[in-house]
């Protein structure tokens, strides 16, 4: 079922937003992770210019380092910063098993996946019929979409979009697109069976 | 026997409701371990910075009762 947004006059899937949910996680992520740390744009052959916002902030924490060694704390400083570097640690393990988890469920949709074809194959043996193929045929797209090829494929479109990414960020960003093409691929799916009545 | 147009409708249709369930469960698991991580991640930044905080109370009131070089050199 797919509703048309009486205010945007936008076409949304009908999953709860659940595509978009996903989205909406990258924000939380930059904010963790950033971006690489020299955006190096393939497309120019060349390290992009930071914003003069990033500028801005690098400087005033260097004239603020100068002003501590100047007072003579470096060595609070030093252990505030030995506090802060165990931070990126803790947030690499917490990626690491939120990855962990995410490819356990990829794991778990392939079995599904895989489950139901070999049920469509023995309704094709004992009963089978040209639509019953063509229906085959769209779920085995389907397995394809959610295949470790495509994915693959994703990752290479999300850098070439955004060569500045960090690397957990482009792994949120394979899973969005993974996403919604499995929204299509359900979508011809259901076109096809909306065809038998 | 080859299916009847209407075999082929029920077919298509649980086949279809299956899909959906599937998906969708999918989907929702990820945003949950997604949400999941992005709250994990405030919270290491929470607690990271009530330590930074505390420290910093600590040695504001340590620089009132003595001197600088007190506070750095001691063991």
């Amino acid at each position: 079922m797919y509703e048309v947004s009486k205010s945007k006059g936008e076409v949304r899937e009908d999953d709860g937003g659940l595509v978009q949910r996903l989205a909406d996680t990258l924000h939380g992520l930059t904010k963790h992770f950033g971006r690489k740390k020299e955006p190096y744009d393939p497309r120019i052959g060349r390290v992009v210019n930071l914003p003069p916002s990033v500028l801005a902030r690098e400087a005033a924490a260097d004239r603020e380092q100068e002003v501590w060694k100047n007072g003579g704390m470096e060595e609070w400083r030093d252990m505030q910063n030995l506090m802060r570097k165990g931070v990126p640690e803790k947030k690499a393990q917490a990626f690491g098993r939120a990855q962990e988890m995410m490819q356990i469920a990829d794991g778990e949709l392939e079995t599904d996946l895989g489950e139901l074809m070999r049920l469509v194959d023995r309704a094709m043996v004992s009963n089978p019929g040209e639509m019953k193929q063509k229906i085959r045929d769209a779920l085995n797209d389907l397995r394809v979409v959610q295949g470790r090829g495509t994915k693959k494929e994703i990752l290479g479109l999300v850098r070439e979009r955004n060569f500045n990414l960090s690397k957990e960020e482009e792994e949120i960003e394979v899973r969005v697109e993974l996403g919604r093409r499995m929204q299509l691929a359900k979508r011809k799916l259901k076109m096809l069976v909306d065809q038998l009545g | 026997m080859q299916s009847t147009a209407s075999d082929d409708a029920v077919f298509g249709q649980e086949l279809l409701e299956e899909v959906d369930n599937l998906i969708d469960g999918y989907l929702v698991k990820l945003v949950s371990i997604q949400e999941q991580l992005v709250a994990e991640l405030n919270q290491i930044d929470l607690e990271t910075d009530k330590e930074m905080i505390k420290d910093g109370e600590l040695l504001h009131k340590a620089e009132q009762s003595a001197s600088l070089d007190d506070i750095l050199l001691k063991p």
